[in-house]
């Protein structure tokens, strides 16, 4: 069907971006791909309304948040002490972390708003107007957390740390 | 300082996009809530024809709400509540709480009592203060789930015998990482059933206390037949135990026209609740001012149950009773085959735009 090739043609599209912001956005590699996959399918199921949409991209990411939200909550309820560790080779997820980590900690000065509006800006590159549509804000909004969170990041130490290397 | 980060937006390593093991999954999620369409109406018509009176009232918060009573056993709601639940359990909530659901999975917007497995993309605001109970149907996924965890000593649940049925509650807890998120789940192994309770941080704990096991010849039903939007029913006394059986389907003669999505069209509006003759024929609006209209391409009808149901190319349901809005215009009927249509050149309502549901 015509509908399925476009939604298999966006979805691989729009993959890595997605799985990205879910990690800039607080996310492990693994969880931001479970939150990923959650969207794809929230948007197959919908997929007519989801190509209705005046903008895809920023209903899609609007979706991705809401996961990412219920992800959350999910997260804390699940999380519960294992009597033992899977037996269960799985691939070397070392990278990843340390990848996480670090984009955790250069972003840890900015507040969720913040954040949010600079992962959807700079990284997922929307606009402003489909940033200010992902998060139900006004335009104006998005530009003076724009303005803040960069602010922020200019002075953020772990971010400095990053860009200069370890100090001896 | 954003090469630095986005340095590190390219090392991530976000694999291979699951594109065939998602839209396997989105099938299988819509067959599901088909299912779920054709069986929360045939409860509906199987509870209503023996309690029309009590689910009327139940629904209407003008009225008193209704207390459950058989010989022996008594069961009133506290003032300002109503039992509201699924199957045998249910709780006590407050009389104005909406039964519409959350509009995104886990977050209603409003206090709510809903089936759990509603949900939608829509919503974005996380709310400032909402307390819900989540239903989840025996045999459902997140039933199934929450009754496996209340085994396991991790999880804490405390049981306690309520009505003679065990009942294991979980502590309500709260998240660190989400302030304001705070859930505590309910669940009745024997039947089948689970509850999650969820707040923004009030106090549900009046809520988790108010479960009660209605006796048996007893069950809750549906408000609606709205079958992709079901919502909690309140308890009726049917006699015997509800069950659930597939409803029996037979093909309905449908005409339908050369109109596709994206194909120009007429633009008259029409409008008309869809109503189902015992003529066999498939019409919009009541009585005399109903008329017959040729679908677009790739729609079907049935019955199911005795309920129609006309299925558009996409798989989209319209249940009987629900009102449509459509454009379209009325056009010379070119077609000498259908018992329904008029008379060959005589004029006949053709849709030519997508069908949309305006109200129930």
């Amino acid at each position: 069907m015509a509908g399925d090739d476009d939604y298999a043609a966006y979805a691989s599209a729009r993959w890595p971006s997605l799985v990205r912001s879910a990690v800039f956005l607080g996310s492990s590699v693994e969880e931001a791909q479970d939150v990923a996959q959650t969207t794809l399918l929230r948007c197959y199921v919908a997929w007519k309304k989801v190509d209705r949409a005046r903008d895809r991209d920023a209903y899609v990411f609007r979706v991705l948040l809401n996961c990412l939200r219920d992800s959350r909550r999910r997260r804390w309820w699940g999380e519960r002490p294992t009597e033992r560790l899977p037996d269960a080779a799985s691939r070397d997820v070392t990278a990843d972390v340390d990848v996480a980590d670090a984009v955790h900690r250069a972003l840890s000065g900015l507040s969720k708003v913040n954040r949010d509006v600079v992962v959807l800006r700079y990284f997922a590159n929307l606009s402003e107007q489909q940033t200010a549509e992902v998060l139900g804000v006004a335009l104006g909004t998005v530009k003076s957390r724009l303005s803040r969170a960069l602010a922020q990041l200019a002075d953020d130490s772990h971010l400095l740390d990053l860009t200069e290397g370890p100090t001896s | 300082m954003t090469d630095t980060l986005r340095e590190l937006w390219d090392q991530i390593d976000a694999g291979l996009p699951p594109v065939g093991d998602v839209s396997r999954e989105g099938d299988r999620v819509r067959r599901r809530r088909r299912l779920g369409m054709v069986v929360g109406a045939a409860v509906t018509v199987a509870a209503v024809a023996g309690a029309t009176a009590v689910v009327t009232g139940a629904n209407d918060r003008s009225e008193p709400a209704p207390s459950v009573s058989t010989p022996g056993w008594v069961l009133d709601p506290p003032a300002g509540m109503r039992w509201a639940g699924i199957g045998r359990v249910v709780v006590a909530i407050p009389r104005d709480w909406s039964t519409d659901g959350p509009s995104c999975a886990d977050a209603p917007s409003v206090n709510s009592i809903y089936l759990g497995t509603n949900g939608g993309p829509d919503c974005l605001a996380t709310p400032e203060s909402v307390m819900s109970v989540a239903l989840f149907p025996a045999g459902s996924d997140e039933a199934v789930e929450l009754i496996d965890e209340s085994r396991k000593p991790s999880f804490s649940f405390t049981s306690a015998t309520v009505d003679g049925v065990e009942v294991l509650t979980s502590p309500g807890v709260c998240a660190t990482s989400m302030p304001g998120s705070c859930i505590q789940a309910i669940v009745v192994p024997t039947l089948g059933i689970a509850m999650r309770l969820g707040s923004t941080g009030e106090d549900f704990s009046a809520i988790a206390k108010s479960v009660r096991i209605l006796p048996e010849g007893w069950t809750t039903v549906p408000f609606t037949l709205d079958a992709a939007d079901p919502v909690p029913g309140t308890p009726i006394e049917v006699g015997v135990t509800a069950e659930v059986v597939e409803p029996v389907v037979r093909p309905v003669d449908l005409p339908t026209n050369e109109w596709e999505p994206g194909d120009q069209g007429l633009l008259a509006k029409l409008s008309g609740v869809l109503t189902f003759g015992d003529d066999g024929c498939v019409r919009l609006g009541e009585g005399p001012g109903a008329f017959v209209v040729v679908w677009p391409k790739g729609f079907r009808a049935e019955t199911r149950g005795g309920a129609l149901v006309v299925v558009d190319a996409d798989g989209r349901e319209y249940v009987e009773g629900t009102r449509l809005t459509m454009g379209g215009g009325f056009v010379p009927n070119r077609s000498s085959e259908g018992a329904c249509l008029p008379p060959r050149g005589a004029e006949v309502a053709s849709i030519q735009s997508e069908v949309e549901v305006t109200g129930e």
